[in-house]
């Protein structure tokens, strides 16, 4: 066992910020001291300093406004992924604004890969609805929904924009959701999913697809979405 | 466990070996965790024959007190429990190819001083000392995640002797009666060092998925903070998802 360790100076220049922001109290839309400030405090070089800092850029601690410096970057909004509530009721909660934007909502006949996961026939009618989720005016979740348009007669006469989905299923359909599975990985973001999310092509985000069901075991939503990661954080509970 | 073993200097000498191995794994001369002396060692203090050493070993070994790790050596086993924290939920991770063989590389091992940062996080003075454990996690010798692992020495006091090639942390943390009652799990994207993402055979500039966990004991202390940066290419990750809310909470 090497006796004491001495973490690179990236590392350590990135740890030194945090510890700075956490004794200093610093909160979201402060500023950082300038780089030639920083440098001279702690004895980084410039190159050390600015990859620690775009490290924090990238984990979403800081945020870059270019010409005026950089910032305490606003909190995550943490998604807790096991508890099944939808996003408006964690967005509410998190005391924050919340606006979605509709980009399709239509009826589309089943398809051999969502009639594996909705369980249904192919030619099936199932309504698919596309929205971005906007967080403080930043769109932070690209959304698509997959619904068995039978069972909800009348679901596209909605305004989505403003209502949530699972709520209107458990109001007017009285299908609540019980369990379900999801997955995750990353993916990069294609050149539509580019523009509703205004990030550059080929950015990183968080995919997600799973399927939720009801008290009875039947399949209600299939769902499929990316997510950006600056802002949006996932999270899970481990108990014994 | 019925005691039919009444040993004195009449008893055969790999019995009497037997007895001093399992008192001092009693006595915590030889803490859970770390290995015993080598066969040839052993063979020497007690001026015995290998094959007597082997056979009092095997019978320790049978028994479940001590585990034998090819190349290795002899390591003490302590008290199992049940659990799997990742049972009850949380991210799973899954390999794209289901049989592939763990293992794993230690990088770092070591003592350093908390910092503000981890002082906050542990909720220990910042002039405290935590373990730092960087390891390198493989599938069928293919690397898969990098991970970093902070612990407050006074969780382990004998992490030093302890392999982590041989026994996962949850395996020492159990030996040691440290009882993990909750973690929360986090995921976030992030981007490697250049000389990490060589390790992790990734590509510059690509996004890693980014994992951090805090452990919990019963008593509410943290004992473990971790971070693994994980391969997107190479593993997914599913999550089971239940609704607490009841019917009549609508919302």
């Amino acid at each position: 066992m090497e006796k004491y360790y001495r973490s690179r100076p990236r590392d350590a220049a990135a740890e030194q910020i945090e510890c700075y922001l956490c004794e200093n109290g610093l909160k979201a839309g402060d500023r950082l001291p300038s780089e030639r400030d920083m440098c001279g405090r702690w004895g980084f070089n410039r190159t050390t300093l600015r990859s620690a800092i775009h490290r924090l850029i990238v984990e979403g601690v800081l945020i870059n406004r270019v010409g005026s410096g950089t910032f305490v970057a606003p909190k995550k909004l943490v998604c807790n992924l096991q508890d099944l509530r939808a996003f408006s009721v964690v967005v509410a909660e998190s005391g924050r604004s919340l606006e979605n934007r509709l980009v399709t909502a239509q009826m589309i006949e089943c398809s051999k890969p969502l009639a594996q996961k909705l369980k249904q026939p192919l030619g099936h009618r199932i309504f698919e609805m596309m929205r971005v989720r906007v967080v403080d005016s930043v769109p932070v979740l690209l959304e698509t929904s997959y619904v068995d348009a039978e069972r909800c007669r009348g679901i596209e006469q909605y305004d989505f924009e403003a209502g949530s989905l699972y709520a209107t299923l458990e109001r007017d359909y009285g299908i609540a959701l019980k369990n379900g599975i999801e997955k995750l990985g990353v993916t990069y973001a294609g050149t539509d999913e580019a523009q509703l999310l205004e990030v550059p092509e080929g950015s990183p985000l968080i995919h997600r697809v799973g399927i939720a069901e009801d008290f009875d075991g039947v399949p209600v939503e299939y769902f499929k979405s990316v997510a950006r990661s600056e802002y949006l954080r996932f999270a899970s509970v481990l108990t014994r | 466990m019925a005691n039919e073993r009444v040993v004195d200097f009449h008893s055969p000498i790999y019995l009497q070996l037997r007895e001093v191995v399992r008192g001092k794994i009693e006595d915590g001369e030889y803490p859970p965790g770390t290995a015993i002396p080598s066969e040839n060692e052993l063979a020497e203090t007690y001026g015995i024959n290998r094959l007597t050493v082997r056979s009092a070993i095997d019978a320790l070994v049978s028994e479940g007190l001590l585990r034998r790790v090819q190349g290795k050596g002899v390591y003490v086993l302590g008290s199992k429990m049940e659990r799997d924290l990742e049972t009850l939920g949380g991210f799973t991770q899954t390999m794209l190819n289901k049989h592939a063989k763990p293992s794993t590389k230690i990088l770092v091992k070591a003592r350093r001083r908390a910092g503000s940062k981890y002082a906050c996080i542990f909720s220990v003075p910042p002039d405290s000392e935590l373990y730092y454990i960087k390891r390198l996690c493989y599938a069928d010798g293919e690397p898969m995640s990098l991970e970093e692992i902070l612990i407050p020495c006074d969780v382990v006091p004998k992490l030093e002797g302890i392999d982590l090639s041989v026994f996962s942390l949850y395996e020492v943390y159990d030996f040691y009666g440290v009882r993990l009652s909750r973690a929360w799990q986090t995921l976030d994207l992030a981007e490697l060092e250049p000389n990490d993402a060589r390790m992790l055979n990734v590509d510059r500039g690509r996004a890693v998925l980014l994992f951090s966990c805090t452990s919990y004991d019963e008593q509410g202390r943290v004992i473990e903070f971790s971070r693994s940066y994980t391969r997107g290419d190479k593993c997914n990750f599913t999550v089971h998802f239940q609704s607490n809310n009841n019917p009549d909470a609508g919302k």
